[in-house]
């Protein structure tokens, strides 16, 4: 297998599947990796995050980490939640519609948690 | 062929990903499981043939949902959707 399609569709930090889908896209990149932020997925995106309040690992350090890891937001799914007038990680790559499905079909695999 | 696997009910967002994936689709079947059973009751799946519908009959009956003409509501729904999920040639997406 030489490409997989990370799947995010739960906001971070309230669960712990953001976490898990950033690490299992950090331990693929051997691969071509692609994380798609999806309706509540897209809260990953938000700029100026920091985990230690939480004792928790601040997730948008992954993705600066990672560079190997492309970070598509699904645009329509920041747009229904206010988010497109917020700053965002530079390194998250906004995508209208047809674009994310285009980028699901055209890798293996599509893996969601 | 494209296989869809739903477990998810008509509102949640990873169904309307789903179904805009499999609208997009040339050839297309759906095996529809627990909460993906209530999408029966939409009309989201009327324009793919009914017999590409495979439905898991006790998640069904258990739901109180009936099937319409022509879908396939078979015995052995999970040894049939294995098969098709390691047919040579098939994509899967399950939801």
């Amino acid at each position: 297998m030489r490409s997989a399609f990370y799947l995010l569709d739960v906001a971070p930090y309230g669960s712990e599947k953001a976490y898990g889908l950033l690490n299992a896209s950090a331990v693929s990149i051997e691969m071509e990796v692609t994380l798609g932020l999806y309706a509540d997925g897209v809260y990953l995106a938000l700029a100026g995050q920091d985990g230690q309040a939480l004792a928790a690992p601040t997730m948008s350090d992954t993705i600066y980490a990672y560079p190997e890891i492309r970070v598509l937001a699904h645009e329509p799914s920041l747009a229904r939640r206010g988010l497109l007038c917020e700053s965002l990680i530079e390194r998250v790559e906004l995508v209208d519609d047809a674009d994310f499905l285009q980028r699901i079909r055209a890798a293996e695999c599509l893996i969601i948690l | 062929m494209e296989i869809f696997f739903l477990t998810k009910p008509p509102r949640s967002d990873r169904t309307e990903l789903c179904l805009r994936l499999l609208q997009s689709s040339n050839d297309a079947a759906i095996y529809l499981a627990g909460d993906g059973i209530y999408n029966l009751l939409e009309d989201s799946l009327k324009a793919l043939p009914p017999e590409r519908i495979i439905v898991c009959k006790e998640d069904m009956q258990a739901r109180g949902v009936a099937a319409r003409e022509g879908v396939a509501v078979p015995d052995d729904f999970y040894e049939r959707l294995v098969e098709d999920l390691m047919r040579e040639g098939n994509r899967v997406y399950t939801f």
